[in-house]
């Protein structure tokens, strides 16, 4: 099931807006498919990044894959139990393993994402 | 037939084998031709696990020893190179040749190692995975992780691999000799994996030439036409020099 409350993209990461502020995380797949995952690492609080730009990369025991942020804007929080208990983001990446919150620059952005259903297309249905 | 690029490069330092591969991913477009690139390592290096924390190995020891220590691209453990062969493949995924997902590269790339020890004479088959602590350890030859190839339960090659924008990278190390046993040697005291003993790292691990078959017979170049056929055929590829 993909969960209708967020936005997608084709690197399965997902963005679920309040207000001006975006939370960031992998999907279930992405999680799935990497396998235990080891180590986390993310930006700074402060940090300013536009769209598409590599803010940290997501290790498991078989691959270091990058995570790209979906929207523009800067770093207000990370989720520091996840980078200290990376096996948050197997066990719960669309609740407690997210992984940086968003002061969005440009909410618009947010419309080029994909929704609950093309991610479920781009799965294969 | 689509190509397989090939890259036959010899020995070289670990800081330039590392940043050779990282600058075949870097400059890697989703679409372009994959790219094999066969190289050894002169003199012996420690490569270090992309995320992997550096203050455990005892730097000083290394270098007495005539011994790199350079940091990998790619996740994993530390491997001490000095008697191996060591690939590495540059391609697209998602895509149709490696299919969407780490797991479906990974595989094709198995089929393509394990081809290529048939060809050899050896039969080996693919290790289901290992815990998560194990994987947090500091010793990549100390387990057999998903994906990772063995031959009589001993692991012969240990892969890693880096994905970013629609390509990746992976390398890993196909074992000759037993040198790679010396890594805990290399840990400062009280990391895991310094307690352990060459010979215990001996009875998990295997290499080419202590293997039945044609290796112990072959040159270099030789096994490198070898390797570079089998990943031709079962990628469905022709072989062109990069």
């Amino acid at each position: 099931m993909v969960p209708d409350d967020r936005k997608y993209t084709q690197e399965h990461e997902w963005v679920q807006v309040d207000g001006d502020i975006g939370t960031f995380g992998v999907t279930d797949h992405a999680a799935g498919e990497l396998g235990d995952i080891v180590f986390v690492e993310l930006p700074g609080v402060g940090d300013e990044f536009s769209q598409g730009d590599t803010v940290g990369t997501i290790e498991s025991v078989k691959a270091v894959a990058d995570l790209f942020l979906p929207v523009s804007g800067e770093i207000v929080e990370i989720n520091e139990a996840a980078v200290d208990s990376p096996e948050m983001v197997n066990s719960g990446p669309l609740d407690d393993g997210w992984l940086v919150k968003v002061k969005l620059s440009d909410p618009s952005e947010i419309e080029n994402l994909l929704d609950a259903q093309a991610y479920q297309d781009l799965l294969g249905g | 037939m689509s190509i397989l690029r090939v890259i036959r490069d010899g020995a070289r330092t670990g800081e330039e084998n590392m940043r050779r591969d990282a600058e075949l991913l870097e400059s890697h477009r989703p679409g372009d031709a994959p790219i094999l690139r066969m190289y050894r390592w002169s003199p012996p290096a420690i490569s270090i696990g992309y995320h992997q924390d550096e203050s455990g190995f005892d730097h000083e020891a290394a270098r007495r020893d005539g011994i790199d220590v350079v940091r990998r691209p790619t996740g994993g453990r530390a491997i001490l190179h000095a008697e191996e062969l060591t690939y590495s493949i540059t391609g697209t995924s998602p895509g149709p040749l490696f299919g969407d997902t780490l797991n479906t590269s990974y595989q094709l790339i198995n089929r393509a190692l394990l081809r290529f020890l048939e060809m050899l004479g050896i039969q080996a088959d693919v290790s289901e995975g290992e815990s998560r602590d194990d994987a947090r350890g500091m010793v990549c030859f100390k387990s057999a992780g998903k994906h990772e190839i063995r031959v009589g339960g001993r692991k012969l090659i240990g892969s890693a691999q880096r994905r970013t924008q629609g390509v990746f990278l992976q390398h890993g190390s196909i074992l000759v000799g037993s040198a790679h046993c010396d890594l805990p040697r290399y840990l400062r005291p009280g990391t895991r994996g310094s307690e352990m003993l060459p010979e215990q790292l001996l009875a998990l691990t295997t290499g080419l030439g202590e293997l039945p078959g044609s290796f112990a017979g072959m040159k270099s170049g030789e096994v490198d036409d070898l390797m570079a056929d089998a990943f031709a055929r079962e990628l469905g590829l022709s072989l062109e020099p990069y």
